[in-house]
Parts: structure tokens; C-alpha cells; sequence
């Protein structure tokens, strides 16, 4: 694997940990704005008055005695995800895929009861899946159907689409693909691919630019073998405004969202990080500093999502 | 499990005694004033609880606290002859006692189980006992932090500013390798 001199990585403009940590979310992130973030709940219902879209809420299971309305409630629903409102890392996440006569099927195939979801629900409410325990809210959702042109990308799970957002400015996209490694899950240390987004002008579609898979380029999908280079993101401009709406939305000058293309809804919010990860620089094979200073050097930022997104198109192509 | 356990109701945050019943499927607690009200369109229900002293019963200090009311229930017992209406709401509470540290060779053996026992044990050993013991019985060491505690400041401040340190990490020297390619 071999090293990297810390000169190479200060010329390519690599944003490391403490950097990030002190430098930009210690600085842009507001303490009291962390909450809208770190629980999904309250992240669907600031960025609502803002005209993002997130995927349809089916019930809100706030208290033990309500999950008994859960059963009458997804008696007929063929498909639904049950998230924790203050998960992370994806744990607690249940997504049913479709029913079997009075059973449920699980993404990875299995038939399980409603007795089995709603235990689920319980542990959810009692904090199994919370940060430190705390008790929980747990939110049933509409289950995002994967546009097919981006599907056939990602091995089984939903590819998704982070995009760093600084003071408003998009200033990274790539675009997290599920492998067999990954075991269906869109998380590169778990061995997704990362594809970067091109945000410049000249790639208004959304570009893929570069992908690495355990942070090594690769050209093609390990399990399908399809080119990751060349592949473009429908509604890409959409995608790229709704970035900074979240901005507006919670005010958290550095931050990650992610998205997902649904085949009826078109591009929704999945969830927003408040400490977004550094590997999309790999993904990018292009490093944030140069566009994060660039950001930070305006003399007078931009009013409007659109006008951010338009700046941000035109400069940061080439950096 | 005893007949009597202390309880931690984490609404009220306050320890209470409560006699054990295995037989019965929700527990009741000395509430009074109780008011029903709605809130949001459910039904809430407001009360006091007191809290536990050696005051005489009746004068204790009283806890208000709001609960989202889950049903309600018709108490029958054998001596009364009209049924009690209450209602059922749910309250969180932990059972069980302070260990005050007894159990802090667990949580070492939990640390091995992580790094398997021998690397633990040498890394424990080596590093935290053999460093501090080396570090603690140098003449020079001895000399300064007894006769110059303020000496411990000047450390403090070393700390701090090595938690400023905004430059890259040996790690990320690693893990940002496949960046070469780019250059």
C-alpha cells in the first residue's frame, strides 16, 4: 500500500480530519442546529418547508401503545422501510419489499410476521439503535423504488448520491453504488463503489469522473461489469438545488446530503450528515480545499440556491 | 429479584421502592391530582408523584409530570364492590444498584477480548505500567513536578494546543496513498 508525502497531499488540496473537524465543522456547524440533522424525523419536517421532497412518511411510532395502529396501518402496504429517527450508520433499518399471504418479505428474502416488526418497533422506541440509548421515534416510510438506469449500476440496494454542501455551495458529488461485497449496503467502508460527480459546467448531466472501489480506482462495477466512467445522472440540476435548500433548511454550513432518484417522485432527501465523511476526494481523485477556499474567499456569497449552484457549476469544473 | 427492588423512574429521575408482583401486566405508582386532558388530539393525563423522603405521608414534596395515555383499565377487587377506573401510560425506569467500580476487571477483560489477551497484556503492561513507572521514578522527573507543580500548566497547554493540530494524520499518510495516482 506504501505512504503519501504530506507535500503531495497539501499540493493535491486533501482535506483531512482535523482540518475538517476544526476548521470546518467546529466553525460552520451551529451545536443547536445538530438535532435537526442527527434525527431523520425532524430533518424531514424542516427541509418539507423548504420544497425538498423526502420520501413519503406512512406513520410516525412515537410511543409503545401506537405501534398496535402499525398493523392495521401496513395491512395492506406492499413495500414500507422502518427507520429509527436518531440511527446511524444505517443500523435499525428494516426494509420490507413485499408481502407473502400475511408475512413480510425482507430485502434479503426472509418471511417475517408483523409479532417480528413490531418487536422491532419496540426495540427502536427503547434505543437499541439510538446514540447512547436514548429513547427513539420510529418512522415508517414509503420504500424508494430506484430509477432503472441507475439501478442496473448497484448491485441489489438503492445507489444514492452525496453531495458536500459548504455554506450553501455544492462543492462535491459522487454517486455510491452497491456491490456484492458490500452486501447491498451503498458504504464504502463496507466496500461500495464511490463514483465521483463532476459539479462544473461542462459536465452538466453528472458525469461519473472517476470511481474507486477500497479507495482504489477502478474502471468497472465488480459485479456487473458496467463502465462507471461515462455514466450520466438524470435531473442532475435538480439534484445539485436541493443541496443548498437543505442549507437553508438548517443552517449547517458543512455538510453532507444524500439523495436518492425514486421512479415516480424523482430525486428525494434521504438524510442529512451533519460530519460527512473525506473519502469522496478519493472518489473524485480531486481533493476539497481548493473549492472549499475558493467558497471562503467570496467576498459577497450568493442569495440564492440557484445563483450558488450556477457559480458552483462554473468554477468548480476545473479545480 | 427480591420482593422489594429499588427503582429509577427516569421521568421523575428519582429512586423509588416498589414491591414486586410477577403475575400482574403493568405496574401502579402513588399518583394524585390526577388530570386528564388532550393534547395534539390524544388524550394526556397530568399527576404528581411524590417524592420519597422520610416525611410523614401527605406532606411530601410532590413531582409534576405529563404522560401520552396508552388505554384505560377497570380495577376489580375482591373488598370493593365498584370497579376503579385508571389509566395505563408508559414510564421508563431502570432497575438495579450502583457498582461502584466493581466491575471495572470486566470491562479490562472486554479490552482484551478486542485485542486478543497477549498484545493486550504487552500493551498494557508495556505502555501504561513500564512508561509510567520509567517516567515517575527519573530523579529529573521527580525534581521538577515537586518542586515546580506548576510545571502541570505548562503541560495543560501542550495538550491543548496538540488538539489545534489541523495538519494530516500518520494514518491518513496511509489511507490517503491511492491519491499518487492524481498528482
Amino acid at each position: 500500500m506504501g505512504w503519501i508525502s504530506p507535500f503531495t497531499l497539501n499540493r493535491l488540496g486533501m482535506l483531512n480530519m482535523n482540518r475538517r473537524n476544526v476548521d470546518y465543522i467546529a466553525r460552520y456547524n451551529d451545536r443547536t442546529s445538530y438535532p435537526l440533522v442527527d434525527n431523520k424525523l425532524k430533518t424531514k419536517l424542516v427541509v418539507a418547508e423548504y420544497d425538498v421532497k423526502t420520501p413519503r412518511l406512512l406513520q410516525v411510532v412515537s410511543q409503545q401503545h401506537e405501534i398496535f395502529h402499525f398493523r392495521e396501518m401496513s395491512a395492506d402496504l406492499a413495500d414500507f422501510a422502518i427507520k429509527p429517527a436518531k440511527g446511524s450508520g444505517g443500523k435499525g433499518i428494516t426494509v420490507v419489499t413485499g408481502r407473502d399471504g400475511d408475512e413480510f418479505v425482507k430485502a434479503s428474502g426472509a418471511r417475517i410476521g408483523v409479532d417480528v416488526l413490531e418487536r422491532h418497533l419496540t426495540n427502536i422506541l427503547a434505543g437499541l439503535y439510538s446514540l447512547a440509548g436514548a429513547s427513539d421515534v420510529a418512522i415508517v416510510e414509503n420504500l424508494v423504488q430506484s430509477t432503472p438506469d441507475l439501478a442496473r449500476y448497484s448491485f441489489q440496494g438503492v445507489p444514492d448520491i452525496r453531495i458536500v454542501v459548504f455554506q450553501g455551495y455544492p462543492v462535491m458529488a459522487m454517486l455510491r453504488l452497491a456491490t456484492r461485497a458490500s452486501d447491498g449496503k451503498a458504504n464504502l467502508h463496507q466496500g461500495a463503489v464511490g463514483v465521483g460527480l463532476g459539479v462544473g459546467l461542462d459536465i452538466a448531466t453528472g458525469r461519473g469522473l472517476n470511481a474507486v472501489q477500497y479507495n482504489r480506482p477502478v474502471l468497472l462495477h465488480p459485479d456487473n461489469g458496467l463502465t462507471l466512467e461515462n455514466l450520466v445522472i438524470e435531473d442532475w440540476e435538480t439534484m445539485l438545488i436541493m443541496a443548498p435548500h437543505c442549507y437553508e433548511a438548517t443552517g449547517l454550513g458543512y455538510m453532507g446530503v444524500d439523495l436518492v432518484v425514486d421512479a415516480q417522485q424523482g430525486p428525494l432527501l434521504l438524510e442529512l450528515n451533519a460530519r460527512p465523511g473525506l473519502a469522496i476526494q478519493m472518489a473524485n481523485g480531486r481533493g476539497l480545499r481548493p473549492r472549499l477556499q475558493k467558497v471562503e474567499a467570496l467576498r459577497r456569497p450568493h442569495y440564492s440556491p440557484e445563483k450558488r449552484v450556477k457559480y458552483a457549476m462554473a468554477e468548480f469544473g476545473y479545480l | 429479584m427480591g420482593e422489594v427492588e429499588k427503582f429509577f423512574l427516569t421521568a421523575a429521575e428519582t429512586v423509588y421502592n416498589a414491591r414486586i408482583d410477577s403475575g400482574a401486566e403493568t405496574s401502579s405508582i402513588d399518583a394524585r391530582n390526577i388530570v386528564r386532558f388532550e393534547r395534539d388530539g390524544s388524550n394526556w393525563v397530568r399527576f404528581d408523584v411524590p417524592v420519597p423522603g422520610d416525611k410523614e405521608p401527605g406532606s411530601e414534596e410532590l413531582l409534576t409530570l405529563e404522560k401520552e395515555v396508552s388505554r384505560r383499565v377497570r380495577i376489580l377487587q375482591s373488598n370493593v364492590e365498584d370497579p376503579e377506573r385508571r389509566v395505563v401510560a408508559f414510564m421508563r425506569m431502570l432497575i438495579g444498584i450502583p457498582t461502584s467500580g466493581t466491575f471495572m476487571p470486566v470491562l479490562i477483560a472486554v479490552a482484551f477480548v478486542q485485542t486478543t489477551l497477549i498484545p493486550g497484556l504487552v500493551a498494557f503492561l508495556s505502555v501504561v505500567a513500564i512508561c509510567a513507572y520509567l517516567l515517575m521514578s527519573a530523579p529529573l522527573a521527580g525534581h521538577l513536578t515537586f518542586n515546580f507543580p506548576e510545571l502541570h500548566l505548562v503541560i495543560l497547554g501542550l495538550i491543548l494546543l496538540m488538539g489545534n493540530y489541523t495538519g494530516y494524520k500518520l494514518s491518513e499518510l496511509r489511507r490517503f496513498t491511492p491519491m499518487k495516482v492524481y498528482d
